[in-house]
């Protein structure tokens, strides 16, 4: 997995029916008069029915895919784990003590567009004189989640498209602060 | 005309078959007051709820609601959906839950706003539930006769509704409805389809 994860586009499923559509309006014209009327309103139900519901999903795909563009997920986790650090880990400057936490994928997984959820995943390392002291793996994901991980946030794509991807911006916001608590708890349980 | 008309309204019918609101106004908890990172209407910001007794509207013969074993199974039904809203709420959507036995008063948001802070929680979830009898068949030939207008009024009635009460204002926040007639023999209802756009709560670690 990549940061800025992102199921494949379903818009295109849509137009398998344009061609049976155009298909059966055409052989409307040509089938006798006791069949030519379902088959031309078939057709003519069919192939714009097929394109306007891609287009549709298309453009919400399209809302949720920008608004995980908009996302700097990784500077706000950074942002978010500087500050809550502050009087909780000591700083000492050239202290051989190095915390890293690389996030390993962020954004939407799901098989269908009925049913998605935001997904983070992050490797915290820490290093004291560069031997590994610690290293954990923090998770909100539907399966296999952190233990101390809240649920992830799941739900359709036409609700995360919403008022331009409003949901996706505020749970990856969430999301970066939440790591970054998870990470300072680590930390704090090792230091113990 | 007629046709666009008969498309509009046969889409009407599958729309209305579930429908969802929520509030587009600010959203406030009031057990907690921590950053939020949410929008301000965001349902989530409720992170306690409590579940109050389902109310379940089951069908009954005359002189049966008398009866211990039909009033039993009626409070099974209202304990088991209980149960299961606030399971679910709890492990798929991070809520703080707590389960009350007392019914939902009757209305008002005075009324809403004091039973919340009463339970001490950011919002309420009342449940209703409809439950009707299978058709017999004398009603589906019934049905054809009347020209499938039973069908179109069981299509349509009410069989779920969940609201949301924010205790800071008494007001509704956020309502699910699922239509459509269901007999209490049917297997549970699948929650993900009530509760899954639904905003999780605010987490637990931005609440400390």
């Amino acid at each position: 997995m990549h940061p800025a994860e992102m199921p494949g586009d379903t818009s295109r499923e849509w137009m398998q029916f344009f061609w049976p559509g155009m298909a059966s309006g055409a052989l409307g014209m040509a089938a006798p008069p006791m069949y030519a009327s379902a088959l031309v309103v078939g057709g003519l139900i069919l192939a714009p029915a097929a394109l306007v519901m891609s287009g549709r999903e298309r453009q919400t795909w399209q809302r949720v895919t920008g608004a995980l563009g908009s996302v700097a997920f990784e500077q706000e986790l950074l942002h978010a784990l500087t500050r809550r650090a502050q009087g909780m880990v000591p700083g000492d400057a050239g202290s051989a003590t190095s915390v890293e936490l690389i996030v390993n994928a962020y954004g939407l997984a799901g098989a269908r567009p009925e049913r998605l959820c935001f997904i983070a995943s992050a490797v915290l390392v820490v290093r004291v004189a560069g031997d590994e002291r610690l290293r954990d793996s923090l998770s909100i994901a539907e399966s296999d989640a952190s233990a101390d991980a809240p649920p992830a946030q799941c739900a359709g794509l036409d609700r995360f498209a919403a008022q331009d991807g409003q949901l996706v911006r505020d749970t990856a916001k969430e999301y970066a602060e939440v790591l970054a608590v998870m990470a300072l708890d680590r930390l704090q349980a090792a230091m113990q | 005309m007629m046709k666009r008309l008969l498309s509009l309204f046969m889409l009407g019918l599958l729309l209305a078959c579930s429908h969802e609101w929520r509030t587009e106004a600010p959203v406030q908890p009031s057990t907690y007051a921590a950053p939020s990172y949410r929008a301000a209407s965001s349902i989530g910001r409720l992170g306690r709820l409590a579940v109050l007794a389902v109310d379940i509207h089951l069908d009954a013969e005359s002189g049966e609601q008398e009866q211990p074993a039909w009033l039993a199974r009626r409070d099974s039904l209202a304990r088991e959906l209980q149960v299961s809203v606030g399971d679910y709420l709890a492990t798929k959507k991070g809520y703080d839950i707590r389960l009350v036995d007392e019914p939902s008063p009757l209305s008002g948001e005075e009324a809403m706003r004091v039973v919340g802070k009463r339970l001490n929680v950011d919002g309420i979830v009342v449940v209703e539930r409809w439950y009707k009898r299978p058709w017999s068949t004398t009603k589906a030939i019934m049905n054809v006769f009347l020209l499938n207008v039973p069908l179109f009024r069981a299509l349509s009635a009410l069989n779920l509704r969940v609201s949301i009460y924010e205790t800071a204002s008494g007001r509704l926040v956020w309502q699910r409805e699922l239509k459509g007639e269901i007999d209490d023999r049917r297997e549970k209802i699948d929650l993900a389809n009530v509760f899954g756009d639904l905003e999780n709560a605010v987490p637990v670690q931005l609440r400390r």
